[in-house]
């Protein structure tokens, strides 16, 4: 590069070549020639990070361009120093001043990449800022450094320079080519997991050959399958220093064991056996989406969830992969295939350390599992809103269970106004503190880059028996936060100015204050909706149960009138106030073993709106106790006792974990006939 | 007392665990079967058989079973033998006699089963005395094929095996002796191995039989070439054969076990064979019965045992192939065995015994292979000639290579003395562990079913491709695994001889404490090589030659299995079942064509009679037809099928009640009705039609209780309402009654609910049925909120209808 400077003044041409061998750097000198390799190599390597498509070569190309990097700090140090002092006498010229601005360059551009390099492989992310700023410092010295050589050259005698020139160029483009090479030959070689996006040789496909997932309406971006792995491997994503504390959240969560739900697999076991195979593909979309759409929901098939679905269930990629939701439900959304990081599924070892880096350092395909999309109800809605149609049941359309539409025409959906508009998210996914590089967000209403938290995935919500029938990681935690939730006992903070405080729903009885001895004492307990963001409960109300438990007990303490008791097998005794509902099939028998298939509609459903209340009541016979104490108490389990003896067999002792969501107390006095007292309201009790 | 008893018990060797099996013949449906029909002769031909084949022959993933029988004296006429029967395993622990089976009523040996023609089905041999027969499976169904002819002959131990790896199996036939019925000198007695047996008794009485090897021209038709091949061993009294290769070169050689001359050992050099009998130190002269073949040391080579006639020990040949590995160069390396029986505990214990069926087989998967040996006496009993000596079988557990412990003493099925031939191992209830099949000379045969505490296991379920192009519909005869978990490897090979009997095809890998297998290859028949890694343990899998990754088959205990899916398995019969399912589903759901329906439903179910929905809709068909016995007969049967079944039971009652035309009829009904209430007391279904029934009984309390009941938990029992309002206003209350109409007309009405929600159970128009026994009075109801008016009709109805 200096020569090109004294070739520009063709009057000191010999001093020129005299100062270059003092200096010991010339066109032909090997330092110049490795120099401008590497920086080329850097250059190409780097910008493709920026520039060309995602793609495993240009991977290869990042680990070499950082060992590149690092391994040619001194030489390029050393180089730009020895040119500096060879010319540092020079006049000052656009050549020179384009010299300094490449050294500067040059300085910027080596710091910002040991401190991304630092970040890649020690800090939790590496900082936008001084990506950009390697990426600028590259472009700047790059747009310093080749009008600095095309200038000197034009100013330089090419005859006296032309062999050294050559042989300079030849170095440097065959180090940078022998780079780039071995870049895209590890790329070629060593591509990452070989996918095999293919539906087994004798899938059926019952529903039509554009709907390979039919009657599930979710889609793959491509139409095809998608290997069950490429979706899977959600342990990788919970690594030391990666998405470790949400992985753990994830882990007891119901989307974690939506496959493995040994109720799950009972029913799409029977479901299989007496409605086909096929026919199960309705519930892998929301279920088993990594089963789904590898193919494995087949017939022939002994065991209709593929391994990997049956452990990770709606996967860190089956959800984040998503692309498209549709509120229609049943799984309504598209999913593409992510893109394999080089030793993605690397959980440990020199793989992860590398997979990390990249990741980091490399992020843009990683931040594209990262949409705002998600935050939307509407994503939610594309899983938790369900219904049957002809194609299920071959007689026509039913509702079921429906979350989505239940808030979005609920008092807590205040379209436009998201301060005082509760979305799923904000309750289900608290923000938490969180040490995650996830952890901020800049584009929520209420939350910034750097507060430190992240939503939470263990999504609670009233899933208080799987985790511990499991045995899941972190079950007894989960469990006892469930439990608190369904209790109304979880403080949310940063949305307590519009969630209300105290139990989901709550409870008030009406009894007269006094009656006369003998006769009957009416009761009304009146259960109000408080904080629930759906209906209470919500689906499937063929098999959740929430219902009154009522006391009445004398002065003596001895039982005068109960309801909502259980029998010895667990069943909930008949004539208990019950929200549920009665799925029937065409004959208007029970829709039991939550045989959706053969769901035409309900006997009844009950179930309170947002905000809304229902009244269960009671006529309790007379006594000639003093007084007497009302107890009612709202209980709540996941699964009613048949549904569970039938998948789980008689024998199992398996019965649900009920919750006391509530309960209200009365006291009513008993005075000697003749007098009647008008009615009075209990509150619930804090 | 105690004390002194104590010190008498046997314990159980260190170690060992119980060997708790269960003898389950009966319960399995086996026990009718007969090896011997009627009293013998004390001659040769009838005492030697008979044994026993488990293969899945309808493809649907547990093994069947195929029994052969002696049948009878020589002299008897075919029909008055004891037939030879194939059991097809129903999945449930249970086996069915497959009725299409053709008859087979012969001097019955031994039987294998192998897929000669290549299309994924398995055929199957069955030799005897006289007899050679080859029955082709054509999908489930068996024809007596030409392949072979039926030659006359003392037909023995049958294997398969593509020996030349033509991608076609090829069979080995054992031939005995040439046995003259009345040849001179018969009715005497003779020396054999120096105890007097009669000369009709004494194999050695008679020439050998020459062996055969049929290869198999892959067209359906086979050729003799046992002479040109040089195996067809003319000095042997041939009892079995095994196809193994004990030298690993990748070609299946071949042990012959002969009686009272000298067993073979053929290696396979590429597709030929050369008598290395002598030169590996195998080629023995004793009595020959039973061959088994596993590494029971675990040192990467294949052991052979052999059971023998009394006092002749059985032999445990330990090959010294990997021994010499490390010490000798390739070319050096010859195969040798050596006889450890005495050293590693068999010899002695041996001594007096008559052996069998035998198998290596771990059956506690420990990982260490444990051998079942299957003993009976060829003596006659003192007391009566027309018995055999019974005698004990064996089950020697191996304790960690060192030494083989018999623990049969410690379960009664095993020292239950019987004059046992045939043995054959597999799982065959899907539980993971290996169970034992005994064939009794004179009696029948004996399952009995493992108990024993296991470690953990792999199986393996190999398909392998046969034909060109190769389609992978193989059972993956051949094949040889390697399997390495923890710091063990373990081999298995697909191969099976024991005596006259062939075991299981599926791979059993005992894996003690290791939770998976680490690496896993396999050498197809073909040559072929895979490698597997990181198989969890406890688990069926599925490997395909040529397939990249292993598959999961879930495994199903008897309880747990689908009828849908494992009875009729079998491929063709699923698809025809569901075209026919689905069928019938849309013509009674979707186009409302009942007779139709029922038809196809009916079809349906004579595939899979197991499948529930196709009998619960057949039985409303037949209802909607008007057929209401018939109805009732199908919920019948569906209510045996599923005790658990809660629609099988209302429905029943809901159909009969509302078809009672008097109180006494309602009984049944009511019955019925309980006991879906027992199933489900949280469903208001059945309990409101007991609430009708009461009412119609004039119960009227329970009838008010239950109608209670029904209202408190379903807002929308407009029955339950209007007739509460009915009792009370019978009761003269006339208040409350004209309440309980106001309840009623709000039930029957729209249900509110806020504006622009969609609620669960919404529906456009409604499409179930509520009809029931009374639900014609609120049906016809005007809406009319006088009790006086609408009671009086429903008083009216009631006694017309109910008198």
């Amino acid at each position: 590069m200096i020569e090109q400077a004294d070739a520009a003044q063709p009057r000191t041409v010999i001093g020129a070549t005299r100062d270059e061998r003092t200096a010991g750097v010339s066109w032909a000198s090997r330092t110049a020639g490795i120099s401008m390799g590497l920086l080329l190599f850097e250059a190409i390597t780097g910008l493709a990070v920026s520039f060309a498509p995602f793609h495993a070569a240009v991977q290869w190309g990042l680990l070499l361009h950082t060992v590149g990097g690092t391994a040619a700090l001194l030489p390029l140090a050393w180089y730009a120093t020895a040119h500096w002092a060879g010319y540092r006498r020079q006049a000052l010229s656009d050549v020179v001043l384009l010299g300094y601005v490449a050294v500067v360059a040059l300085f910027v551009c080596s710091l910002s990449g040991v401190i991304v390099t630092w970040q890649g492989l020690l800090a939790l992310r590496t900082s936008p800022f001084w990506r950009t700023t390697h990426l600028i410092s590259t472009l700047l010295l790059l747009a310093a450094v080749v009008p600095h050589l095309v200038l000197a050259l034009l100013r330089a005698r090419w005859v006296l320079i032309r062999p050294a020139v050559r042989v300079y160029t030849r170095r440097s483009l065959v180090l940078a080519g022998i780079g780039v090479c071995l870049a895209t030959g590890f790329g070629l070689v060593h591509p990452g997991t070989r996918y095999v996006n293919e539906f087994p040789e004798d899938y059926n496909f019952l529903y039509g050959e554009d709907r390979p997932f039919a009657p599930s309406l979710a889609r793959t971006s491509t139409g095809g399958a998608f290997d069950a792995r490429s979706l899977a491997g959600s342990a990788s994503c919970g690594t030391v220093g990666c998405h470790e504390q949400i992985v753990q959240e994830w882990l007891p969560s119901a989307h974690r064991y939506a496959a493995m739900d040994p109720l799950f697999q009972g029913i799409q076991q029977v479901m299989a056996e007496q409605n086909g195979p096929e026919s199960t593909r309705y519930c892998g979309g929301c279920h088993d989406p990594v089963s789904l759409f590898s193919g494995t929901k087949n017939i022939f098939v002994a065991d209709l969830t593929a391994l990997e679905g049956y452990n990770e269930g709606v996967s860190c990629l089956a959800c984040h992969s998503i692309q498209k939701t549709d509120v229609q439900g049943n799984a309504n959304f598209v999913v593409s295939q992510p893109r394999e990081y080089l030793w993605q599924w690397k959980s440990t070892g020199a793989g992860r350390i590398a997979r990390d880096f990249l990741i980091r350092t490399y992020p843009a395909e990683h931040n594209r599992l990262s949409k705002r999309m998600f935050k939307a109800p509407e994503y939610c809605a594309a899983c938790h809103k369900q219904f049957i149609d002809q194609e299920v049941n071959r007689v026509g359309w039913v509702q079921l269970q429906n979350q989505y539409d239940n808030w979005a025409a609920s008092r807590w959906n205040q379209e436009g106004n998201a301060r005082k508009t509760i979305e799923c998210r904000e309750c289900h996914m608290p923000l938490v503190d969180s040490k995650d590089p996830a952890a901020g967000d800049s584009s929520d209403y209420n939350r910034r880059p750097n507060d430190g938290k992240h939503r939470s995935h263990r999504f609670l919500a009233a899933n208080n028996l799987m985790p511990a029938l499991l045995k899941l990681e972190g079950a007894e935690t989960h469990t006892r936060l469930t439990e608190h939730w369904l209790q109304g006992g979880y403080v949310i903070p940063e949305i307590r100015d519009k969630w209300p405080d105290g139990p989901i729903v709550r409870l008030t009885i009406q009894a007269p204050r006094k009656v006369s001895s003998g006769s009957k004492i009416p009761l009304r307990v009146i259960l109000t909706s408080n904080k629930v963001g759906h209906d209470f409960p919500t689906g499937p109300l063929d098999m959740i149960q929430s219902w009154v438990e009522l006391r009445v007990t004398d002065d003596g303490g001895k039982v005068i009138f109960a309801s909502g008791q259980r029998d010895e097998r667990n069943f909930i005794e008949p004539g208990t106030f019950l929200f549920k509902a009665e799925p029937v099939d065409q004959y208007g028998n029970l829709i039991d073993r939550h045989n959706l298939w053969e769901m035409v509609g309900v006997r009844y459903r009950r179930s309170l709106f947002p905000g809304y209340s229902d009244t269960a009541e009671y006529e309790v016979p007379g006594g000639l106790a003093r007084r007497y104490f009302v107890t009612a108490k709202l209980l709540y389990r996941k699964v009613d006792q048949f549904l569970l003896n039938y998948v789980l067999g008689q024998d199992s002792g398996i019965t649900a974990p009920i919750v006391e969501i509530s309960r209200a107390t009365a006291t009513v006095e008993i005075e000697p006939a003749g007098r009647e007292h008008g009615l009075h309201s209990d509150k619930n009790e804090p | 007392m105690p004390e002194i008893t104590r010190t008498l018990e046997r314990k159980l060797p260190t170690g060992a665990p119980e060997p708790r099996f269960a003898d389950v013949t009966v319960k399995a449906g086996l026990a009718e079967f007969r090896t011997f029909e009627g009293a013998r002769t004390s001659q040769l031909p009838e005492d030697m058989g008979s044994g026993a084949a488990w293969g899945d022959y309808d493809n649907d993933g547990d093994d069947d079973l195929f029994l052969v029988s002696a049948g009878g004296p020589l002299n008897t006429p075919p029909e008055r033998r004891a037939p030879s029967l194939l059991f097809e395993n129903l999945g449930d622990g249970s086996f069915r006699q497959l009725r299409g089976f053709p008859e087979t009523r012969i001097l019955g040996m031994g039987a294998a089963w192998g897929d000669y023609n290549g299309d994924g089905w398995l055929d199957l041999v069955v030799t005897g005395y006289d007899t050679l027969l080859l029955y082709r499976n054509e999908q489930g169904t068996f024809v007596l094929a030409r392949g072979i002819a039926s030659l006359p002959g003392f037909w023995t131990g049958a294997s398969w095996a593509d020996f030349d790896r033509d991608g076609n199996l090829d069979l080995y036939i054992c031939g005995y002796v040439r046995y003259l019925p009345s040849a001179v000198g018969s009715t005497g007695s003779t020396l054999q191995f120096g105890l007097e047996v009669p000369f009709t008794l004494n194999p050695s009485s008679y020439e050998p039989e020459r062996n055969l090897l049929f290869h198999n021209r892959g067209d359906g038709t086979f050729r003799e070439i046992a002479e040109e091949m040089g195996v067809d061993n003319t000095r042997g009294r041939s009892l079995s054969a095994l196809w193994h290769d004990f030298n690993q070169d990748g070609w299946l050689d071949l042990y012959v076990a002969n009686d009272i001359s000298e067993s073979k050992l053929f290696l396979n050099q590429g597709g030929g064979f050369i008598d290395a009998s002598q030169s590996a130190w195998v080629g023995e002269y004793r009595g020959s019965m039973g061959l088994a073949a596993g590494d029971y040391d675990r040192d990467g080579d294949d052991d052979l045992f052999i059971s023998h006639w009394v006092a002749q020990q059985y032999a445990l040949y330990e090959s010294l192939l990997t021994d010499v590995k490390d010490l000798l160069p390739q070319a050096a390396r010859e195969l040798h065995f050596a006889d450890v029986a005495e050293m590693r505990g068999i010899g002695q214990a041996s001594l007096r015994f008559i052996g069998w069926g035998t198998e290596f087989a771990d059956f506690d998967s420990d990982s260490w292979l444990d051998l079942a040996v299957a003993n009976g006496s060829t003596f006659e009993t003192n007391d009566n000639p027309r018995r055999l000596i019974p005698m004990e079988s064996f089950l020697f557990w191996n304790d960690r290579g060192q030494f083989f412990h018999n623990l049969g003493p410690w379960n009664k099925a095993l020292s239950t003395p019987y004059a046992s031939r045939g043995l054959a191992i597999t799982d065959y209830d899907n539980d993971g562990a290996l169970d034992i099949l005994l064939v009794d000379h004179g009696a029948g045969v004996r399952l009995l079913r493992n108990e024993i505490q296991q470690g953990n296991w792999l199986q393996l379920r190999l398909i392998s491709r046969v034909g060109t192009p190769g389609q992978p519909i193989g059972h993956g005869d051949g094949a040889t695994v390697v399997a390495a978990a923890g710091d063990f490897r373990l081999r298995r090979t697909v191969t099976s001889a024991s005596y006259l009997s062939q075991s299981s095809r599926r791979v059993h890998l005992g894996l003690g404490k290791e939770s998976q297998v680490e690496t896993l290859e396999v050498h197809w028949a073909s040559g072929y090589r895979q490698t597997f890694s990181n198989l969890a343990a406890n688990t069926v899998w599925e490997l395909t030659e040529g397939a990249p990754a292993p598959r999961r088959i879930a495994l199903s205990s008897p309880t747990e299995k689908a009828p849908g899916l494992d009875h009729h398995a079998e491929r063709g019969s699923v698809v025809r079942f569901w075209a026919k399912q689905r069928a019938a589903m849309d013509a009674m759901k979707r186009d409302g064509d009942i007779p139709r329906a029922i038809r196809l439903f009916r079809e349906a179910l004579t595939l899979n009679p197991g499948h529930e929905d196709s009998r619960y809709y057949l039985a409303n068909c037949l209802a909607a037809q008007g057929d209401v016995e018939s109805a009732l007969a199908e919920l019948t049967l569906l209510q045996r099928q599923n005790p658990q079944s809660h629609r099988a039971f209302q429905r029943w009652g809901v159909l009969a009640a509302t078809t009672s035309r008097s109180i006494a009829q309602l009984a049944p009904a009511e019955q019925a009705l309980n006991r879906a209430v027992a199933l489900n007391p949280e469903e208001t279904g059945s309990l409101f039609i007991l609430g009708e029934i009461a009412l119609i009984r004039g119960d009227t309390r329970a009838a008010e209780q239950r109608l209670q009941w029904v209202c408190r938990t379903n807002p929308r029992a407009v029955g339950g309402f209007f007739l509460l309002g009915y009792l009370s206003w019978k009761g003269g209350d006339v208040q409350a009654a004209r309440r309980y109409l106001t309840e009623a007309h709000r039930a029957r009405g729209e249900e509110w609910r806020p504006e622009g929600s969609a609620e669960e159970g919404d529906v456009r128009v409604l499409m179930h049925s509520t009809s029931t026994c009374l639900s014609a009075l609120w049906d016809r109801w005007d809406g009319s909120l006088d009790p006086d008016t609408v009671f009086r009709q429903v008083e009216k109805y009631l006694r017309a209808q109910f008198r």
